[in-house]
């Protein structure tokens, strides 16, 4: 491994000094300066660059133009009756900064940069990709007034879940564990608080998310299915200053503002909930007794070390907190006098940005990323804690090449070492009778280098050429089993252990994942791309339950746990209207996704010692068609998308115990052929602001029963098929409305309200439909039918918010 | 016995709870879903299936009369009355691995028993065998009669409620010894018999609080149990241990007299656990994320010559150790809470109905 791992290196140090020697080259950046009100333009308006005092005006249209070198910029843009602002650019190619400025009266609070071209969705060669900026996620109407950044996503097209209030999205038909979720390059192993209800980034401090659902960039690996990558905004560099809201179950504040002038600046923001005064209002016994809470802390550190190099650190820290007291888990079976759940991360990443030559530019990092589950009940003679963690260590390179003027590459390595402590139980009073238990830790060490190049062939051509070459070292120290050939894998046909010493390689696996895309633009507004691309996954989360749970263990791939893997073909007509101010496209894709993981009939995962005697690994497929519409300009902005898709899995192994459906294809938990949402924004004036969004989706499948049998006086459903039934459709309508109550006064505290109505028309939605049969006494003598619909939110919630800002 | 008190006592019955079975944390979700959900009745469509064999019955180590019951499943939704098809005039014998072999007598509807004096013995595994009249045959996987620990202590704690009709409640536990050096599988539930003294109660027309009862001719025992519970622990990570806690029953502070009640603890093979694991699983079902998905429960019971036929139920065969036990609730404070209803005898006595929910033999213990 060490010996690659050097071979690697100095492949790197190769080519580093070859483009070292390579011809400087100036880039263009262009852009346009507008009134963030009207959107007018502004002629005349300043840019300054503040590293070499030079600048450059708007024309008549309010567009400027100028060659820079490629690198870190701090540019301050003033214009007469305005304030001025500044702006952090990194440039790495030419491109598009559209600059919004407020007139000096009327201040708002955010800053909006628009560092895409306006017509880039029709030029560029990536697809399958959208990207919302902070301010339009902060506009769509929230649940309980808690902006979710990750809910926001589910208003993409090919973008579901399962229900509300579950942690993770299911895109284009593959599990939640198959996305990658990175804050800041961090990957996060559970993006939700209070079991999905939240997300579990701090809206004040993202600036954008960018999910990549196909042509996914050869940078990124390790997961199957979607990159939702989260960026972080940067400090203020200018001065300090303090905003936060407060709503009904959470607040927030954030700090920001330059350390040392010109050289260091930082921020924190932290969040905490306080959701048990809500408990306390139930009728409920077992609601009463409830607690449960979260908190987060982001922090960024910026160092500018000089005009061409920095320094970067983000922070995260997060802790979610459950308890249920001994009444309430008595009526869920459990007889404790209570129990916690709690499950933290902590994530750190130091980033360093480096000029390499006139047009080379480096990104290197060092990340850590843990993430720690604990269940534990205090109860004397029962008590236990039983833990579960997994631990990301990486480092990376990523280099960014503009080679010739019509040649970007991009290319670079990341080693990540993964360890999990699968489960660990432990008595947690010296009375208990619990024997402790540890399931062994994992090790594996993953690689990924790659190379691409967005190669502009001709102006209406332009290709992506890219690969990226995986490797996974599954170590030691370890026992593994060996099971008899021709029988099912169980515990009872472990014929021998093998055992594997500390860094000893248990399993190794190597991929070539090709991504290749392609733009052919048909008119002036409107292209045709296509794309095919191959993604390896070697860890995964897993769960025998309908949604995941925070709880739920990691696991390596291992001996006789093989790495998913998925093709992707996709294809799409992108066409812009009315000068940018519409943005359509429609996309079809094909998935063939291999080793997707489900589970064997009634088996425990918990403390389960040989996952592989319950996983089962088979085939999946996906397909669909997704239609968007964006309006990006004008008082009323806002989206419109659908998606046609479905998704089925086939497990046939070769025993009745490890086929599924009798190894023939079945809906997956999350297939949701018809998905439709509309996002709409209207700006009244300065004051007043009216969001609304509303969802469509069929319901998903579920399991349902064909008979009922007797024994022993239980009453007990006969399942025969898996998925084979259908909830009712989903809909729900959420509106918001935001004012400002003094827009045009300078006030040095500037506050705003936000008023949101969750599921306006107190829909019932079906989240599942269940049999239950126990203790229903009156069954014995009627013919009673025991089906229930549960829905969650099942009514109206209003809910107020303040924002601040000082 | 009015209408309130029984579905009063249903209610209890229906609160006995489950122990610590395997952290079944799941159900954790479900709470949290509790506080912004809401469940309603639902109608789904379902497609029938084919009536399926179902073989509902166990032994033990107890001499007494076994009952096997062979009925067919009915479609989950039907407006028919449920379960009146039966397996009938079978040909049913219980061999064990010693050779020995008990022939079953048809009693009707589906009912096949062994003589009083049947007892099984721990340490042997016992086979179910079924003849159909149209010749198809089934048998059952070999049972294991395994041993059971004795039950060491019953105690309670007393809790004092601050609503509904009652002062208190007394909640019941057990402790016990798992068996040492082996993986032990343990299932319990418990029997209350109540002496009646009338065996007839009807309303009067004046008001609600008005009975007009009639005495039993002889003694009558009413019978409580919790019908469809499935108590059930595994020893997996309290091996060799002291098990200690098992919540049994509450008791419901509605008289200083002393409650009685037969506590049994029983013992399961591993394949009998995870029955009635994935079983207490599914009919636990609370609809939320966090509940796996339903799936087909394999029994032990299989179709010699048609593995394909679907066979439903389970043969179990366990060794019991059972506790009579009068539970004291006088040493109370405060009293419990009074009636106010009024019981007019008629001149009459009325029979004993023995059936499920009444009795006439004395219990054991009592």
């Amino acid at each position: 491994m060490v010996k690659s791992l050097r071979y690697y290196l100095l492949i790197f140090f190769c080519l580093t000094a070859l483009l070292a020697a390579a011809q400087s080259q100036y880039l263009r950046l262009s852009g346009k300066v507008y009134d963030r009100e009207s959107k007018e333009p502004l002629a005349n308006a300043n840019i300054v660059f503040k590293s070499s005092q030079t600048g450059v005006s708007t024309d008549s249209t309010g567009r400027f133009q100028i060659l820079v070198l490629p690198g870190y910029h701090v540019l301050t843009v003033s214009y007469l009756g305005y304030k001025s602002r500044t702006v952090n650019v990194t440039i790495e190619n030419s491109r598009e900064l559209n600059i919004a400025l407020t007139e000096e009266l009327k201040t708002l609070d955010e800053v909006s940069i628009s560092s895409r071209r306006s017509d880039e969705n029709i030029t560029n060669t990536q697809f399958g990709t959208n990207k919302l900026s902070m301010e339009s996620i902060s506009k769509l109407p929230s649940f309980m007034g808690e902006v979710d950044v990750v809910k926001s996503v589910l208003l993409l097209p090919g973008v579901t879940n399962v229900g509300e209030g579950t942690t993770g999205l299911n895109i284009r038909g593959s599990n939640t564990d198959q996305n990658l979720i990175l804050m800041d390059g961090i990957p996060f192993f559970n993006s939700g608080h209070l079991f999905g209800f939240f997300s579990v980034f701090n809206p004040d401090v993202v600036n954008n998310v960018t999910l990549h659902k196909g042509g996914i960039p050869a940078k990124h690996g390790g997961r199957t299915a979607a990159v939702l990558d989260v960026k972080l905004k940067s400090p203020d560099t200018e001065k300090w200053s303090v905003n936060g809201g407060a709503g009904l179950v959470a607040s927030r504040v954030l700090v920001e503002g330059p350390v040392i002038p010109e050289k260091l600046s930082m921020l924190v923001a932290g969040r905490v909930s306080y959701p048990n005064y809500l408990f306390r209002m139930s009728s409920k016994e077992e609601i009463k007794t409830t607690s449960a809470g979260f908190y987060d802390i982001t922090t960024k550190w910026e160092y500018r070390v000089s005009d061409k190099s920095r320094i970067e650190f983000t922070g995260y820290a997060s802790n979610d907190d459950f308890k249920l007291s001994g009444d309430s888990l008595s009526n869920i079976e459990i007889n404790a006098t209570s129990s916690e759940f709690n499950w933290q991360a902590l994530n750190g990443s130091v980033a360093w940005y480096k000029q390499l030559g006139k047009n080379l530019t480096l990104r290197s990092s060092a990340i850590r990323s843990l993430y720690k589950s604990t269940i534990s009940s205090p109860d004397s003679s029962n008590a236990y804690t039983l833990g579960s963690q997994i631990r990301y260590q990486s480092i990376n390179a990523d280099f960014t090449w503009q080679a010739a003027p019509n040649h970007e590459l991009d290319f670079g390595i990341a080693v990540n070492y993964y360890t999990t402590w699968p489960g660990t139980l432990k008595p947690d009073h010296p009375a208990s009778s619990i024997n402790p238990l540890q399931i062994p830790r994992e090790n594996g060490l993953e690689m990924g280098i790659y190379a691409s190049d967005q190669w502009k062939v001709s102006e209406r051509f332009s290709v992506q050429l890219g690969a990226r070459y995986s490797q996974w070292q599954a170590l030691g120290k370890a026992d593994k089993y060996e099971y008899t050939q021709g029988m099912p894998r169980t515990i009872e046909s472990i014929t021998d252990t093998v055992s594997y010493a500390d860094g000893d390689i248990i399993r190794s696996f190597a991929a070539i994942e090709p991504r290749v895309s392609v733009t052919l633009k048909v008119g002036p507004t409107s292209s045709l791309k296509a794309n095919y691309n191959r993604m390896y996954q070697y860890v995964q989360q897993v769960s025998n339950t309908t949604a995941s749970m925070p709880s739920d263990r990691w696991q390596l791939c291992t001996t006789h746990i093989n790495p998913q893997s998925t093709d992707q073909v996709s294809a799409g007509y992108f066409r812009n209207f009315q000068n940018d101010m519409f943005e359509t496209s429609a996309e079809v894709f094909y998935k063939s996704m291999n080793n997707v993981t489900d589970y064997k009939d009634g088996v425990n995962l918990l403390l389960n010692p040989v996952p592989e005697t319950a996983m089962l690994q088979g085939r999946g497929r996906a397909y669909g068609a997704e239609v968007f519409v964006n309006k990006k300009k004008g008082s009323v902005t806002g989206w419109f998308s659908y998606t046609y898709s479905q998704t089925h899995l086939k497990v046939n192994g070769d025993f009745p115990e490890e086929q599924i459906n009798n190894g023939k294809w079945y809906a997956s938990n999350y297939n949701r052929p018809n998905n439709l949402s509309l996002a709409l924004n209207y700006k009244r004036d300065n004051r007043i602001t009216y969001s609304a969004n509303f969802v469509y989706s069929t319901g998903r499948p579920y399991t349902s029963p064909s008979d009922k049998y007797l024994v022993n006086g239980v009453y007990i459903p006969n399942y025969t098929g898996r998925n084979q039934n259908k909830l009712p459709d989903y809909h729900r309508l959420d509106v918001s409305m935001t004012i400002d109550p003094n827009p045009k006064k300078e006030h040095r505290w500037k506050g705003s309200w936000t008023l949101s109505i969750y599921n306006i028309y107190a829909r019932k939605n079906a989240y599942s439909i269940f049999f239950k049969t126990k203790n229903d006494n009156y069954a014995l003598y009627l013919k009673k039918v025991n089906a229930y619909k549960l829905s969650v939110l099942g009514t109206i919630f209003p809910s107020i918010t303040y924002n601040y800002k000082f | 016995m009015n209408l309130k008190w029984l579905t009063y006592s249903i209610l209890y019955a229906s609160m006995i709870k489950h122990r610590y079975i395997h952290f079944n944390i799941y159900r954790y979700g479900l709470i949290y879903l509790l506080l912004i959900s809401c469940i309603s009745s639902y109608e789904p469509k379902l497609e029938p299936d084919s009536p399926k064999l179902t073989v509902d019955g166990w032994i033990s180590d107890q001499p007494g009369t076994y009952t096997i019951t062979l009925r067919y499943s009915s479609p989950y939704i039907n407006n028919e009355i449920v379960f009146t098809r039966y397996a009938e005039n079978a040909s049913v014998t219980i061999t064990d691995d010693a050779g020995g072999e008990t022939q079953l007598t048809y009693e009707g509807t589906g009912k096949y028993q062994t003589n009083p004096t049947f007892a099984g013995q721990a340490g042997r595994s016992y086979v179910l065998n079924i003849m159909l009249q149209d010749g198809t045959f089934y048998q059952s996987q070999p049972e294991m009669l395994k041993p059971v620990p004795p039950i060491d202590t019953i105690y309670t704690s007393y809790k004092e409620l601050s609503k509904g009709f009652l002062r208190g409640e007394f909640s019941v536990f057990f402790d016990f010894m798992d068996l040492a050096g082996t993986k032990d599988y343990y299932q319990w539930d418990w029997t209350h018999y109540k002496l009646e003294q009338y065996c007839h109660i009807t309303p009067s027309h004046s008001n609600e609080y008005d009975f007009l009862v009639a005495n039993c001719c002889g003694p009558c025992w009413s019978i409580d149990r919790c019908y469809g519970c499935i108590n059930i622990f595994s020893d997996t990570y309290y091996e060799d241990k002291k098990i200690s806690r098992v919540p049994v029953l509450k008791i419901p502070y509605d008289s200083k007299a002393p409650y009685f009640v037969q506590i049994r603890l029983k013992s399961l093979t591993e394949s009998a656990f995870k029955f009635w694991y994935i079983v207490s699983e599914q009919i636990n079902n609370s609809g939320g994320i966090f509940d796996k998905p339903p799936v087909t429960i394999k029994g032990n019971i299989v179709n010699v010559n048609n593995p394909n036929d679907q066979v439903l139920g389970y043969f179990g065969a366990s060794a019991i150790y059972e506790v009579p036990i009068y539970i004291d609730r006088s040493k109370i404070d405060k009293p419990p809470y009074g009636t106010a209803y009024i019981y007019r005898e008629r001149p009459i006595c009325i029979e004993c109905s023995v059936g499920p929910y009444r009795t006439d033999r004395q219990p054991t213990g009592w």
